[in-house]
């Protein structure tokens, strides 16, 4: 139930998350969520959900780029009110604590907490509708 | 006009003839130093053989790795219990540079403190205020214990906090403060937020100005705006701390107490003596230490000797200010840091790749150092607050190596270009001081 993710490492730089995405998109990867947590400090951690993480891993890594995968979970939002105040309460009576949310493509809320898989479980518990790793791939074709 | 008129105007001939008999006694204390009676035994020097200021030549070269090789005793030519102080500096790596002092090193040392503040004007009446750091730095007690033996009431202010330093100045009535060039020019521009309009209402008369090169510009730029006089100190811990050389009232050039030092200027790639006036290596030798005496030190420091006689009638050569360095040590905020100390404490954490950069700029006025260093793949986790850490770690490992404040910024693999030398390591933005 966890989505691969890839955490990406970049310095303030001009242009920096352009050329990763232009090498992403040289290989048709198709990017599925996206985030910046900037710092204050010259740098930032880009979080990045794409339909082929092993490739775009490989391509990363080809150019030098500092990335890891960090599984995060993924939850699909109805476009409704109140459905992202259930999944937040759900989460902090569960005591879970949110690193990091986005939204991506096609209402899907990506989440990093501080116990991924208890917080898949207990989303999709509440009948919320996870996404998995395969969906993604499924997706784009 | 001298505090010590005898030895401050004796005859050229009577200050050699001086030199001569103070360097066998340091030959023979020497001697008593593991490190030197190796050295001095493998060179084939006897020192009851050397009979002449001449023979000085024959007797090898000390350098700062020489000290580091020895640390911490292996000059040291008293026994333990005759050692009162010490004092430190950054050494080329991990290890600092130490120097001990008898209670004879420290008095002979606060003369020559107290006669260059005499020298430069100074009298009982003046209130002195030393704005230089306090502890293994020699700027702060050598400075303070000079300043009172010329009788001055000595406020030992320490460095920064330029709110108190200002109500010290003004409460105490300082007329002479000991301070860096960097520190004077930022003390200028905060001190209208003090309540002071003009820098030149605090009614300094001195400013004794060293531990950083700076030039005759930024000396008349700082005279401008506070109104005092600078004098330019030369020092550095391996010969005791500032005051080796002072500029007298002349302001032109700064005597070099040869009553306490024997100088040559070497040409520092043949370690040939060069003839006066020529520019070249400083090296020192003492004599008039006892704790630990060090022959022929290699200073590093490139100066040239002003070979006219000074007006000012006193015998001791006068050096031009320091005109550069023959090693890569650069001068940041008074302290002295090799790029080898960075890249020794990089080179102790698997987080992050031995490749760094050293980039200087001026901020305020006031010098800032940032070190930019790759992260390595490995160390990566993806979290902001593990990134975060590492930086403050970094941070507070070259600060404790190298006693100064600086900022380090984490880039990518391949952002520092590859060193070719030393020069790439370092990126100096500063502007000329």
């Amino acid at each position: 139930m966890l989505i691969p993710q890839l955490s990406i490492f970049v310095q303030d730089k001009v242009g920096r998350v352009a050329e990763i995405c232009a090498l992403l998109a040289q290989r048709q990867i198709n990017i599925a969520g996206f985030d910046i947590a900037d710092t204050t400090e010259g740098f930032g951690i880009l979080h990045l959900v794409v339909d082929r993480p092993d490739l775009a891993l490989q391509a990363l890594h080809e150019h030098q780029i500092v990335v890891k995968s960090t599984p995060v979970i993924c939850v699909v939002l109805e476009n409704r009110p109140g459905r992202l105040a259930l999944v937040l309460e759900l989460l902090s009576k569960a005591q879970l604590s949110v690193e990091y949310m986005y939204l991506g493509s096609d209402n899907n809320m990506f989440i990093g907490t501080d116990r991924n898989e208890r917080a898949a479980a207990v989303l999709e518990g509440a009948d919320f509708r996870m996404l998995r790793a395969q969906d993604l791939v499924s997706g784009k074709e | 006009m001298y505090l010590h008129p005898h030895l401050e105007t004796m005859s050229r001939r009577d200050l050699e003839a001086l030199q001569l008999e103070r360097l066998q006694r340091t030959l023979a204390l020497a001697a008593e130093a593991p490190f030197y009676r190796e050295r001095l035994a493998s060179a084939g020097i006897e020192p009851a053989r050397i009979r002449s200021l001449a023979d000085l030549r024959h007797i090898p070269l000390t350098s700062k790795d020489d000290l580091r090789r020895s640390y911490p005793k292996g000059m040291l030519a008293v026994a333990e219990e005759d050692v009162v102080r010490m004092h430190a500096s950054s050494g080329t790596t991990g290890k600092p540079t130490v120097i001990f002092h008898t209670a004879h090193d420290l008095d002979a040392w606060t003369d020559l403190v107290a006669r260059s503040l005499y020298a430069a004007g100074m009298r009982r009446r003046d209130v002195f205020q030393n704005m230089m750091t306090y502890g293994l730095f020699t700027g702060g007690l050598g400075l303070h214990y000079g300043a009172e033996r010329v009788g001055m009431l000595v406020i030992p202010a320490s460095s920064g906090n330029s709110k108190r330093q200002v109500q010290l100045i003004q409460d105490f009535g300082t007329t002479a403060v000991h301070i860096t060039p960097s520190y004077a020019l930022h003390l200028a521009q905060e001190v209208p937020q003090f309540g002071v309009a003009d820098p030149r209402d605090l009614g300094l008369k001195f400013a004794v100005m060293g531990a950083e090169p700076y030039s005759i510009g930024t000396a008349r730029k700082i005279e401008a705006a506070f109104g005092a006089k600078v004098f330019n100190c030369y020092g550095l811990s391996e010969m005791n701390g500032p005051a080796v050389a002072f500029e007298c009232a002349e302001r032109n050039g700064m005597h070099l107490w040869e009553d306490n030092y024997i100088l040559e200027i070497l040409d520092p790639e043949t370690l040939e003596p060069l003839p006066p006036g020529a520019k070249g290596e400083l090296v020192l030798t003492t004599i008039n230490r006892t704790g630990m005496p060090i022959l022929r030190y290699r200073t590093k420091d490139l100066t040239r000797i002003l070979p006219e006689p000074c007006p000012c009638g006193r015998v001791h050569q006068r050096i031009e200010r320091i005109m550069g360095r023959t090693d890569d040590m650069l001068i940041i905020g008074g302290v002295n840091v090799f790029p080898s100390q960075v890249e020794h404490v990089l080179m102790e954490l698997p987080e992050v790749g031995s490749t760094y950069q050293i980039v200087l700029t001026k901020e305020n006025c006031l010098d800032r150092m940032t070190v930019k260093v790759e992260l390595r793949d490995p160390a990566f986790t993806g979290n902001l607050a593990q990134l975060h850490a590492l930086q403050k770690r970094i941070e507070h490992e070259l600060k404790s190596a190298l006693l100064l404040t600086c900022r380090v910024k984490l880039v990518e693999p391949g952002d520092i270009p590859p060193s070719q030398g030393k020069a790439v390591r370092v990126v100096d933005e500063r502007g000329g001081n």
